[in-house]
């Protein structure tokens, strides 16, 4: 085949049509604004064929030029650029719904920018936390691979009752962590460019998502398979993924959900049977309590900013009245509690025992979540639905 | 002149997010993550901690105290029960 023929071959399809209605509306998009954009390239054109330079970008008497970030011991922080006058100045309300980053000069321009439709989490109260700068920091010192960090060769065989129940439990956390990655990412374009830093905090926590799904993914296939989904499982993830709003989906999501996987982590001495396993656990702990601390302070500054305190925790405890009760119809699945307490009894034949020791992690993990609620100033305890003791009991 | 040794400690109730860590000032530096400790909790180095309290609005679990305010306190709350499933499974070894 000559050179000519193969490169015939290769060239693209004829169009399909399957885009048509799409692109066309693409293209009036940015016909009907033909006059903002096309007079900037016009301009620009213009300048260029004249043989003349703007340098407009070097005048600075509207910028906050010249007062130079000090890099701390750490290096350089958000939180050592936000101490430099013009930058850290993070507002309650955002007007400037573009890509023009904070602290620069961009109020000269906004009338020729276009508008970002999507960024409708325009107040502070809607995705700000206290701890977000440094929680952001952390996560990027306490990033791992679950590819070389995990020392995969030293896994050891388990009996299989312990196995199953490793494997079970590996494919309930690879079912509900990334809920944690397809959560965040739904609002992640919504809040504005102002909010950088809640930005990338949950971008880390995406990250951090990815990971445990893939560790847990690993270590269930390395050790037998993933065994089995569950329907209530699956209910619990739709409860987070469907919330009305960012504050509330990430007080179900951060603040109850990842808190009580949290306890589960926090327990993972106990649950762990190999040392693989209790390291997966111990490195997937820290990920999970920064989550656990953004969910937390994220909701205390939502009531705090509320125009109407009484009115948004009314309504709060609306939603967490429903969504607790999601979240625990995946908390009682057999396919979690079984192995759980497989796990934690040590066996198949010790299954009862075991549940003894799933009383006293229900009953830990319900306290910590209402230890959580008041953190955040939303006291629950009146009225959680989530009973204190465990249905069986004992503990 | 004589050092100061700080105020500010960290109870056993800390979940180890680390919020508190990179509040404390570079130059200070005197949280530190405890090594060994399967819960990732933090601790202050008293001695090189400057009373500049900027840590303790940051801890969601409100682990952090001011000894001249609370004096030295237990932790208090949900994250004390795991105290009940540990001594539960040591009794159990």
């Amino acid at each position: 085949m000559s050179t000519a023929s193969r490169v015939e071959t290769l060239r693209p399809l004829p169009p399909t049509g399957m885009n048509d209605e799409q692109v066309a509306r693409y293209e009036s998009q940015f016909k009907e604004h033909t006059n903002r954009w096309a007079e900037i390239l016009q301009r620009n054109a213009d300048r260029m064929r004249k043989g003349e330079y703007s340098l407009h970008w070097m005048k600075t008497d509207q910028a906050a030029w010249g007062r130079r970030a000090k890099p701390s011991s750490r290096g350089l922080t958000y939180t050592d650029i936000n101490n430099v006058p013009g930058y850290g100045d993070i507002p309650e309300r955002v007007t400037f719904l573009s890509f023009a980053p904070r602290g620069a000069v961009r109020e000269p321009y906004a009338d020729e920018m276009p508008v970002v439709d999507d960024y409708t989490l325009v107040d502070r109260g809607e995705s700000w936390a206290d701890n977000v700068v440094t929680l952001y920091e952390e996560a990027k010192a306490r990033q791992w691979n679950a590819t070389r960090d995990i020392p995969w060769s030293e896994l050891e065989r388990l009996p299989e009752d312990l196995e199953k129940a490793t494997c079970q439990l590996c494919t309930f956390l690879t079912e509900v962590e990334f809920v944690a990655g397809d959560f965040p990412a739904k609002w992640l374009y919504k809040i504005p460019q102002d909010f950088l830093e809640v930005k990338s905090f949950i971008v880390t926590q995406m990250m951090d998502e990815a990971r445990h799904q893939e560790v847990f993914r690993k270590r269930a296939i390395a050790g037998g398979g993933l065994l089995h989904a569950s329907p209530g499982f699956e209910w619990a993830l739709k409860a987070i993924n469907d919330a009305p709003t960012h504050t509330m989906g990430t007080f179900l999501l951060n603040l109850l959900g990842e808190g009580l996987v949290l306890s589960m982590f926090r327990s993972g001495e106990m649950i762990a049977k190999t040392h693989v396993d209790k390291e997966i656990f111990r490195r997937c702990l820290q990920d999970e309590a920064r989550h656990v601390s953004y969910g937390v302070l994220e909701l205390k500054n939502y009531l705090d900013n509320a125009p109407d305190r009484p009115a948004a925790l009314e309504e709060m405890h609306r939603f967490a009245d429903v969504g607790e009760q999601v979240i625990l119809t995946s908390f009682t699945e057999a396919a979690l509690v079984e192995p759980m307490a497989i796990l934690l009894g040590g066996g198949l034949d010790k299954i009862d025992q075991g549940m003894e020791g799933q009383a006293h992690l229900w009953k830990m993990s319900v306290e910590e979540y209402l230890q959580r609620c008041e953190r955040a100033g939303f006291d629950r305890r009146d009225r959680c639905t989530i009973p204190l003791d465990s249905p069986w009991g004992q503990g | 002149m004589a050092h100061k040794a700080g105020h500010f400690y960290i109870d056993e109730t800390c979940i180890g997010c680390g919020a508190c860590d990179h509040a404390c000032p570079g130059k200070v530096d005197a949280i530190y993550q405890v090594q060994g400790d399967f819960l990732g909790r933090y601790a202050i180095v008293l001695d090189e901690c400057i009373d500049c309290g900027f840590c303790a609005p940051l801890c969601p679990v409100a682990c952090i105290h001011d000894a001249r305010a609370e004096g030295i306190v237990e932790g208090t709350g949900g994250y004390t029960r795991i105290r009940e499933l540990q001594a539960w499974a040591r009794a159990r070894a």
